[in-house]
């Protein structure tokens, strides 16, 4: 029995005398937490509509709301990731990677380039979901990585200059407007209902959810559980690719690190929403109302006169506050 | 205390210790005393109250009532540390080393021999090497600890416990995991410490050490103390009847025994890890196979194996008369096994989430349940999970309210209604009624009866004997990861059970 054996059954028993009191705590911060998001964007809307007369103009919010979808598709594929307990940070590098395949491809048509584009999100959340299972990885590290190098081997390939393209039905991705509503923002809402009724109501859907909560019992119970992670890899590759394809096509460009801060952005949406970065907890509903809160809070942060470095400022402590709040609230296993 | 005339002064004196836990009394005011230059042994069945007697003395639980006095002083052990302290030690079952520092290091850590700020390495590797010698044990105190046998781990810890003038050492199975021969040379080492004058608490499962190295031994049962007796003119059938009792075999008996149906099971030469040898079986349909043994005899490994929990190392499984590969448990959901598993509250239940839920988590995934469509009704979800609630008779407020919530009873039958909504031909039942309350013991014991009737096959791991004797069709004894004994129906016996499993042969007596 070594000392570090002792002090741990000492920490434990602490741990435990504290849980009483800080029960009540967590009872009332898992309860303010619920509504977190919802104050938050009401108090942002507030903020906003005093700043500037026009702001809650429907046009207006229709365009905050566009101008945060492409951010809002990478979180819904990063929401389900998260509620099974794992992460994707590689998302910033294959919105780059997925917008420069396409591009590159267009002269094929833009129905294979887009197809390509998405491939190589599929083939990215493939490769990450294998070495995360396979070797027991820690999922942050090893999808960093992979980030790493799409960045480098999209640098290699366009050789750090900007790609553009051009066609009608690619522009009409991240251009095109139905009946008022950008076509962008209408995919992320419909993959947000989409996925929402995917977490609610499928087998994987529910099984996601106790994978996050107890992995080893969801594999006792036969879940297969390494087979529905590395489709929720393969699905948050897939989202992040979509994206890069919306963002090429809405600047009729790309580069390289174009997705550059989506990997945290990604996350502080989807935990500012509600979904807990220990899994087993959150919904795709959330992450658009935590997308929006973002979108808000830039756009707040404009009329205001920020320069972009307090927004940066802004967003760090935000993240910290969620992810200090997400702890907190956390409920036991 | 009838048995064990005071010879010796008394070291440490336990006066009507009891101890609860939410739905259990793990100590029933336990009195004992541990004499100076004793070695004391604890027996007692799995759950008889050893581990938690230990745990107080050495300050990792407090006593609800009663006094522990040391040397003539009461004394109170708030932490671990505190019970170094007053000179308490343990030596666990599980020796936990830092395998990168030197033996010396290991034995000297979190107190460190200093001449100023910096470790005075010298002395304490010298102060090492004389506590080793003492020992009369060859290792070098400057090696790392990491390439150290399980034996040399051992003395290392012995020889931490004695670099702190301890008074009084715990055992905890000290040779769970040591050779005869390495046995042999704790024995000397323990009664070297005998002579020193240190009070010494033996744990074993192993009667037979008992009689080798104790003085003096005390019997647990249920929770409290049976007896003390001497060694000296003690015998292993008093302390094995003493240790079952005979009252108890009465309790639950399975009211019908079927002739059992075709072949759903068969095992050949099973070996897993490094451990489990050579297991053979067959399991019938209408018949509960029980595997019996001590905790840590490898029954747990055999099952876990077997549904795809974990690897195996070679063997052969024919599942209904047909080889199969059971690679994940998602296999054996296929195939229609289901695994109750040893710690339901950790690996069977997914406890934030609801009982509705967790009844359905196997079915959902089950390649013919009408549950596993892509689309989750969830009417039809509710519809099943309630089936299952009132056939089981679950007691829970309503279906949304999460597993945690419940009684470890009603939470075990949760386990099991999640292998009813499927439809399993075998289910693996590990330790199904450990921490259960009476009342619904016997309801798991019916909810068996009635599987085995509809023509499921059984395949039972339990530390309880008494259980083992009224539930079993057949009753396998494991000892050190083989298969050492077979009862049929009739020749079940908790003593020749409890024999085989210290790995007494059934005619040998001591």
């Amino acid at each position: 029995m070594g000392t570090p054996l002792r002090e741990s059954d000492v920490a434990e028993k602490l741990a435990g005398l504290e849980h009483r009191r800080v029960s009540v705590a967590k009872a009332v911060l898992s309860g303010g937490r619920r509504y977190l998001t919802f104050v938050l964007l009401l108090f942002l809307l507030a903020c906003a509509s005093v700043l500037s007369p026009s702001f809650l103009s429907a046009n207006n919010l229709v365009s905050v709301a566009y101008g945060s979808s492409v951010l809002g598709i990478v979180a819904l594929g990063q929401t389900m990731l998260l509620i099974t307990g794992n992460f994707d940070m590689s998302v910033a590098g294959v919105i780059g990677a997925a917008g420069i395949a396409t591009l590159l491809l267009m002269p094929f048509g833009a129905i294979p380039a887009i197809f390509a584009g998405l491939g190589v999100g599929l083939a990215v959340g493939f490769l990450n979901g294998f070495i995360v299972i396979r070797t027991n990885a820690s999922p942050f590290l090893v999808t960093l990585g992979t980030q790493l190098l799409l960045y480098g081997a999209g640098l290699a390939i366009t050789q750090s200059q900007t790609l553009y393209g051009d066609d009608p039905f690619f522009n009409w991705i991240g251009q095109g407007v139905v009946l008022g509503v950008p076509v962008t923002l209408l995919a992320f809402l419909a993959l947000a209902a989409l996925f929402q009724v995917v977490l609610a109501r499928t087998p994987y859907g529910r099984c996601l959810y106790a994978i996050g909560l107890n992995r080893e019992a969801a594999r006792l119970s036969g879940v297969p559980v390494n087979r529905i992670r590395l489709m929720s890899f393969m699905l948050s590759g897939l989202m992040a690719a979509l994206a890069g394809v919306a963002l090429a096509s809405r600047l009729n460009s790309i580069t390289a690190n174009a997705g550059l801060g989506y990997d945290f952005l990604s996350i502080i949406a989807a935990v500012l929403g509600g979904t807990s970065l220990f899994g087993g907890r959150g919904g795709a509903a959330r992450t658009v109302a935590g997308t929006l809160v973002l979108g808000l809070l830039d756009n707040v942060l404009v009329l205001l006169g920020m320069t972009f470095a307090f927004e940066d400022i802004v967003r760090g402590a935000v993240f910290l506050l969620v992810v200090g709040f997400d702890r907190l609230s956390r409920e036991e296993r | 205390m009838e048995g064990g005339e005071r010879r010796v002064p008394v070291r440490l004196r336990v006066t009507d210790v009891s101890k609860y836990f939410p739905g259990v009394q793990a100590l029933k005011a336990v009195s004992l005393e541990f004499g100076v230059g004793e070695v004391h042994a604890l027996v007692g069945e799995n759950g008889a109250g050893k581990s938690t007697l230990i745990k107080i003395l050495s300050g990792v639980y407090q006593p609800d009532s009663g006094s522990v006095e040391l040397d003539g002083r009461v004394v109170t052990i708030p932490n671990p540390h505190a019970a170094n302290s007053l000179g308490i030690e343990t030596v666990p079952q599980e020796i936990h080393l830092v395998p990168l520092l030197s033996v010396a290091e290991n034995i000297f850590l979190g107190r460190q021999p200093r001449r100023r700020v910096l470790i005075d390495e010298a002395r304490r590797n010298k102060e090492a090497r004389r506590i080793l010698d003492d020992l009369e044990v060859q290792i070098d105190p400057e090696m790392p600890a990491g390439g150290l046998s399980a034996a040399k781990r051992q003395m290392v810890s012995i020889a931490r416990a004695l670099s702190t003038d301890a008074r009084v050492i715990i055992f905890d199975e000290p040779t769970a995991s040591l050779s005869q021969p390495e046995a042999t040379v704790l024995f000397a080492t323990i009664r070297r410490l005998k002579r020193r004058g240190m009070s010494v608490i033996y744990i074993s499962h192993r009667l037979q050490e008992i009689f080798e190295i104790a003085d003096r031994v005390t019997v647990l049962r249920d929770s409290a103390v049976i007896d003390t007796l001497d060694v000296e003119g003690a015998n292993v059938d008093q302390i094995i009847a003493m240790m079952i009792g005979r009252e108890r075999s009465q309790l639950f008996v399975r009211s019908e025994f079927t002739q059992p149906g075709d072949t759903v099971l068969k095992v050949e030469g099973l070996s897993v890890g490094a451990f489990v040898r050579d297991v053979s079986f067959e399991v019938r349909a209408g018949e509960l196979l029980t595997l019996a043994g001590l905790v840590g005899s490898g029954r747990t490994e055999v099952v876990r194996a077997i549904y795809g929990a974990d690897r195996i190392e070679s063997g052969r499984i024919d599942f209904l008369g047909r080889p199969v590969k059971i690679r994940s448990p998602t296999d054996s959901l296929g195939l229609g096994i289901g695994l109750a598993p040893e710690d339901r509250r950790k690996d069977g239940l997914v406890l934030p989430m609801s009982v509705r839920e967790n009844i359905v988590l196997a079915a959902i995934n089950s390649p013919k349940n009408p549950l596993a469509r892509p689309w989750y009704s969830i009417r039809r979800v509710r519809e099943v999970a309630a089936r299952f609630v009132q056939i089981l008779h679950i007691k829970l407020a309503r279906l949304d309210q999460p597993a945690r919530a419940l009684s470890g009873g009603n939470q075990q039958k949760v386990v099991i209604a999640k292998w009813m909504a499927t439809d399993s031909r075998l289910l693996i039942l590990d330790e199904p009624t450990q921490g259960v309350d009476v009342g619904a013991k016997a309801e798991i014991y019916k909810l068996i009866g009635e599987f085995l009737r509809n023509g499921m096959a059984i395949l039972m791991v339990s530390s309880d004997l008494s259980e083992v004797v009224a539930v079993s069709d057949r009753v396998l004894v494991m000892h050190r990861g083989r298969i050492v004994a077979e009862f049929d129906r009739q020749g079940i016996s908790e003593e020749g059970v409890a024999r085989a499993a210290v790995g007494q042969a059934m005619n040998s007596v001591a």
